[in-house]
């Protein structure tokens, strides 16, 4: 089982999110902002992180990942949005400008963010 | 139109075709041409135009009315705007204007019985520094005595050039040692983004804290990010040089001396969001900047820094076209300023979606100030860390600040982000002012008692427009100046701004008669809070800034108090 990170300013969606994957045996952590999600990444040295976009400013989980590659991580990063739904912003990949495995619009199913973790951590896309 | 002209002007039609394309887009340079070239858009051309983009004739009139450079009654050959704004006003502008309708025998609004001329008022034209100021066609005269008038309207009449007084612009900047404007090396950010990639370019945006220099104050790394990531494979960068706020000419200064800087600015901003197009929206008020632009594109196509494989970078393509407003304030708000590119009325959108999304012609698309664009060039070359040296931390880097207004040295000044409003007086010699407005017409007055607050965006936000106004100056009269402004800017699409500029104002006309009660007073201020909480755009959010700011920190100035 591995460890995953969640960052999310959502305490609902960190706590749903937590829940489930510590049912499917999972060691989980969380942050609510950049900042902190930074220095949880050093500390707890998570397996996955499971990122959101807009925290503090619209675009905080993008410069995170950015950031956390640039750093040299090189563990898998599903980044949620409720982005599109909110605004209609539409989000594209073109030539690894936003550097994540897996880009997922909230709501998530829960079948689908377990298979999803599932597969990143066996290192497929 | 008879049969031969119907033909001579098919023909004209066909030949702005070919130079702008037959899409609604093309509609304003068009329609800038014919007006040129006609002095007028009568509803034949109208019909005409319609047609010829396969538009309804109601649309094409909507716009014509819409843009004041565009007024479609007959007009003279030479039109003369004068600037009727407050800093021109305080330089001298009555004085002008009476000169003006003794030499010409007409009254503004009107045109000489021989065509030659018209007469007009019209909004800021950035030249608050060296007022009185007034544009004919798009000369732009500075400095107006009433001796020049003789000598401008003797030059046009005989229609010799060489005739007419020299009275360009001055365009005054003091630089920071170690700013924006030290140790240039061109290309220099260019070639060091090209180097590092897109992603990392936008991080060095995004690390450096940029705010929008046009007053807004939104995080750059955050629009260029979003529009970046956005899917879509064709984006655009556009650049806002619509300073129309009264009181701002920093733009003016920024694009006669350092427009290869800005340019570069807009390239790094195409290559790190993935645009291939850049368009700079140049307000019509600076059209005579337009040759000597046009002139630094073609520079920069010659030198390989626009076109195709830029610097030899095999991926990257970037070029820059120039598309000129037509005299409408509103049009610096972006989405309306994205609808005016469109041929459209300058109207702002809902939002969202927001640009960096669904912009140009609904298209993912960056829009920065001018002034932006040269800060992330300069960013690029020195580093986000030079960047923070200075300014505050949440108000990062240098900010150019347009001063005018009772000052013994107005022009624009590079100074930290967070100077204190006493200091900045000190340095232009306006110490002894009464009441400072900080934001242009749109911002806020201040009285003495704030002038150690400090310039930020976590204090006194401002695009740059520092307004000074000494012991002799009358404020109530500065605030009805602006709220003119305000009632002939406004789109006029959602009622709080519509009607509420209109209600402010005459609320400060019956302050000047002294026939405002205390109670109504207490409504007109209602009234501007109901006007920032629901217009629909920040013209209207912040048209009321000047009066409630006026009325709270100036009590004595309008004659009664407030009732709580």
């Amino acid at each position: 089982m591995a460890k995953i990170l969640i960052i999310d300013d959502d305490i609902d969606i960190v706590e749903a999110i937590g829940i489930l994957l510590r049912t499917f045996g999972h060691e989980t952590d969380s942050a609510f902002n950049k900042i902190e999600g930074e220095k949880k990444v050093e500390s707890f040295k998570p397996d996955l992180i499971i990122l959101d976009v807009m925290m503090e400013e619209a675009d905080d989980g993008m410069v995170l990942a950015r950031d956390l590659r640039s750093k040299g991580f090189e563990k898998p990063i599903i980044m949620l949005t409720s982005l599109g739904s909110v605004t209609g912003y539409s989000v594209g990949n073109e030539e690894g400008i936003l550097p994540v495995d897996v880009f997922h619009e909230k709501p998530i199913s829960p079948d689908q963010l377990i298979s999803t973790v599932k597969k990143l951590l066996e290192g497929k896309k | 139109m008879v049969m031969i002209e119907k033909e001579k002007f098919s023909e004209e039609m066909v030949n702005l075709g070919e130079k702008y394309g037959r899409t609604r887009n093309a509609l304003l340079p068009i329609l800038q041409n014919l007006i040129e070239s006609h002095k007028t858009l009568s509803d034949d051309m109208i019909r005409e135009v319609a047609d010829f983009l396969g538009i309804q004739p109601a649309e094409v009139y909507g716009v014509v009315t819409f843009y004041s450079f565009l007024n479609p009654e007959k007009r003279g050959k030479f039109r003369i705007y004068l600037c009727q704004t407050i800093c021109c006003d305080m330089q001298g502008k009555a004085e002008i204007a009476k000169e003006l309708e003794k030499e010409l025998g007409i009254k503004f609004g009107e045109t000489t019985e021989d065509g030659l001329f018209s007469l007009e008022y019209t909004n800021c034209i950035g030249m608050c520094d060296q007022g009185p100021a007034l544009l004919v066609n798009e000369k732009v005269f500075v400095k107006v005595t009433p001796q020049m008038i003789k000598e401008i309207i003797e030059g046009c009449r005989l229609q010799k050039k060489e005739k007419l007084p020299q009275s360009n612009p001055i365009n005054f900047l003091k630089i920071l040692p170690d700013g924006l404007f030290s140790n240039v090396i061109p290309e220099s950010g260019l070639k060091k983004a090209l180097s590092i990639g897109r992603g990392e370019t936008i991080k060095a945006i995004t690390d450096s804290g940029l705010k929008g220099r046009g007053g807004a104050g939104f995080t750059t790394g955050v629009k260029w990010n979003l529009t970046a990531v956005a899917k879509d494979p064709v984006k655009f960068v556009v650049c806002n040089a619509d300073e129309g706020e009264p009181g701002t000419f920093k733009d003016r200064v920024l694009l006669s001396n350092y427009a290869d800087l800005v340019f570069e600015g807009m390239t790094i901003g195409g290559y790190a969001i993935g645009a291939k197009k850049g368009i700079l929206y140049l307000r019509g008020e600076y059209r005579y900047m337009l040759p000597h632009l046009l002139s630094i594109l073609e520079e920069r196509r010659k030198n390989n820094l626009l076109g195709e494989k830029i610097l030899n970078k095999e991926d990257f393509s970037f070029d820059i076209e120039i598309k000129l407003g037509s005299g409408a304030y509103v049009c610096g708000e972006e989405t309306a300023l994205i609808e005016s590119l469109e041929g459209k009325r300058g109207e702002p959108r809902n939002r969202p979606p927001f640009p960096v999304n669904t912009g140009y012609l609904g298209h993912p698309t960056t829009v920065n100030n001018v002034e932006t664009f040269l800060a992330a060039a300069r960013i690029l070359a020195n580093g986000a860390e030079w960047f923070k040296k200075f300014g505050t931390e949440k108000s990062s880097g240098t900010k150019l600040f347009s001063i005018s207004g009772n000052c013994k040295h107005p022009g624009v000044y590079e100074l930290p982000m967070g100077i204190k409003v006493s200091e900045l007086l000190k340095l232009v010699g306006g110490e002894d002012a009464k009441a400072v407005v900080i934001g242009g017409a749109s911002g806020s007055i201040i009285s003495p008692k704030d002038f150690e607050r400090r310039i930020s965006y976590e204090d006194l936000a401002t695009g740059g427009s520092v307004m000074i106004f000494g012991k002799e100056m009358n404020l109530l009269k500065v605030a009805k100046n602006f709220m003119e402004f305000f009632v002939e800017e406004s789109c006029g699409q959602c009622t709080p701004c519509r009607l509420g500029n209109v209600q402010l104002l005459k609320g400060i006309e019956m302050l000047q008669k002294n026939e405002c009660s205390g109670q109504y007073l207490k409504q007109l201020l209602s009234l501007g809070e109901t006007m920032k909480l629901t217009s629909k755009c920040g013209l209207g959010q912040s048209s009321p800034n000047v009066f409630t700011s006026l009325v709270e920190n100036f009590p004595d100035e309008i004659g009664i108090k407030r009732e709580d």
